[in-house]
């Protein structure tokens, strides 16, 4: 042990010293943890609703998020490779030089088909044999599928995702705030959106929606709902920056979408979203003291 | 104690809920001392260590005796729990930054009592980190798993982490000096 890591020893030495005179468990813990415990079948019944309630979330967000894409994929003009059906009746092993033997699967034994009907033949005809060669750029086609199978969490990007989605849908233009109240903001990136508060858009719903679709063991997680606000926050460990996202009514029948990331510990505090606010609601009593 | 903890715990997942009891009895102390590092009044650290057991027993069929011991694991759920009650009592947070310039060691003249109080003008999190390290003299992957990594994540958190001490050893060292010339 060197003389920084002893010093360091013997300050923490200190400490936990202190903590052992404070720290001691109350003589009924053990008692109230047993009977906190012994009503926990109930909680646990509850935790499967929720998870229920979670996993139907999830579709629709991810169906909300890929729907809009799958309609516009079908749009664009796929080309289709048609080619002719032959009339193999058997396949046998091919003759493969040392350079062209790439895979074992081709050197198998003679395999018999049975002889295709007339039938069969047209209907292989018309269809297209390969699948369309060209896909539509897919910035996001990574969330459905290069996802790790253990890895079952949710990146908070996706609720970005489907904000931006849901404005796009809806016309809502979101407008990139350069609010900056100190300096110890630096490094945060805010956008708002003001969207109608009709049931047709029904913004809270699908904020609560997608945002239940989030673990709670998520770090930083923290999540509040109320019929006046939304608030939600958590963690990105892959890029160690911290998400939020408000929404509010406001004046004039309208819901304040506010998201903001910035780096994990770094400050963010809620005071952009207020400024903003204040502004909207501002150029409303304006409009009213016009008319 | 890790093959009692083990035997333990197949019995409390078999269906025998009162031996979970036992877990407590053999683990509450220690948690308690641990949660202690973090959240500074005895009575809320009872609470995060009571939430702590709590949630490990909704959680029994999460832990894997493969990736860590049983203590690692309670030490894992109850971490969290104690930051879930930090953010629930609105700690302001403060940034780690190191700004001027950072002396190469801890100042000569050092003590021990002075490194303890500026220990204490760290973050909880950072001061959890120091303890773990320095104190418990635990490896960084035991620390990377008890602070939340995966399997997957945990080669990279691991190189987070050494990065983080580097950080807070420069704070410290920052700190110190500013004491010294005070």
């Amino acid at each position: 042990m060197n003389k920084e890591e002893q010093l360091f020893h013997e300050a923490l030495q200190r400490q936990n010293d202190r903590l052992a005179r404070r720290m001691r468990l109350s003589e009924d813990f053990n008692d109230r943890l047993m009977q906190r415990i012994g009503g926990q079948k109930l909680r646990r019944r509850r935790r499967w609703y929720y998870v229920a309630v979670g996993a139907v979330a999830a579709s629709v967000l991810l169906m909300v998020v890929l729907g809009p894409r799958t309609e516009q994929r079908k749009s664009l003009p796929v080309a289709v490779n048609v080619q002719p059906a032959r009339k193999v009746v058997k396949v046998r092993p091919l003759a493969v030089g040392p350079k062209e033997g790439r895979e074992e699967a081709v050197q198998q034994a003679p395999v018999t088909r049975e002889r295709p009907s007339r039938r069969d033949v047209e209907a292989e005809i018309t269809q297209p044999v390969n699948p369309p060669v060209q896909h539509p750029i897919d910035a996001n086609l990574h969330y459905t599928a290069d996802v790790a199978p253990a890895d079952t969490s949710l990146s908070p990007v996706l609720m970005d995702e489907f904000i931006r989605k849901l404005a796009a849908y809806n016309g809502v233009k979101p407008e990139a705030s350069d609010c900056t109240v100190d300096s110890t903001h630096a490094g945060m990136v805010c956008t708002a959106y003001v969207f109608p508060d009709t049931k047709e858009v029904d913004v809270f719903e699908r904020l609560l929606l997608a945002a239940i679709a989030y673990d709670d063991t998520t770090p930083g997680y923290l999540f509040n709902y109320s019929h006046q606000q939304f608030f939600f926050t958590m963690n990105d460990l892959h890029t160690q920056r911290t998400h939020l996202w408000i929404a509010e009514r406001v004046a004039g029948g309208r819901i304040l979408l506010y998201t903001a990331n910035s780096p994990i510990g770094a400050e963010m505090s809620s005071e952009c979203f207020q400024m903003y606010r204040n502004k909207l609601n501002n150029t409303i009593n304006l409009k009213m003291t016009e008319l | 104690m890790n093959g009692d903890d083990d035997t333990l715990m197949q019995h409390i997942r078999s269906g025998n809920t009162q031996r979970f009891g036992s877990l407590a009895e053999r683990h509450g102390h220690q948690l308690m001392l641990f949660v202690g590092r973090i959240v500074s009044q005895r009575e809320d650290a009872e609470d995060v260590v009571q939430n702590a057991f709590v949630a490990a027993y909704e959680h029994l069929n999460d832990y894997d005796p493969e990736r860590a011991s049983v203590q690692t694991w309670l030490q894992r759920i109850a971490y969290h729990e104690a930051l879930r009650h930090l953010r629930r009592s609105k700690r302001q947070m403060v940034p780690l930054e190191v700004t001027g310039d950072v002396p190469d060691e801890l100042p000569e003249t050092t003590t021990a009592e002075q490194l303890d109080e500026a220990i204490r003008q760290l973050q909880p999190e950072d001061q959890m980190l120091l303890q773990l390290y320095y104190f418990d003299r635990r490896a960084l992957k035991d620390i990377a798993y008890i602070m939340g990594a995966t399997t997957d994540t945990l080669t990279r958190e691991v190189s987070r982490l050494g990065s983080r001490m580097h950080r807070i050893r420069q704070r410290l060292r920052v700190i110190l000096t500013r004491m010294n010339n005070e």
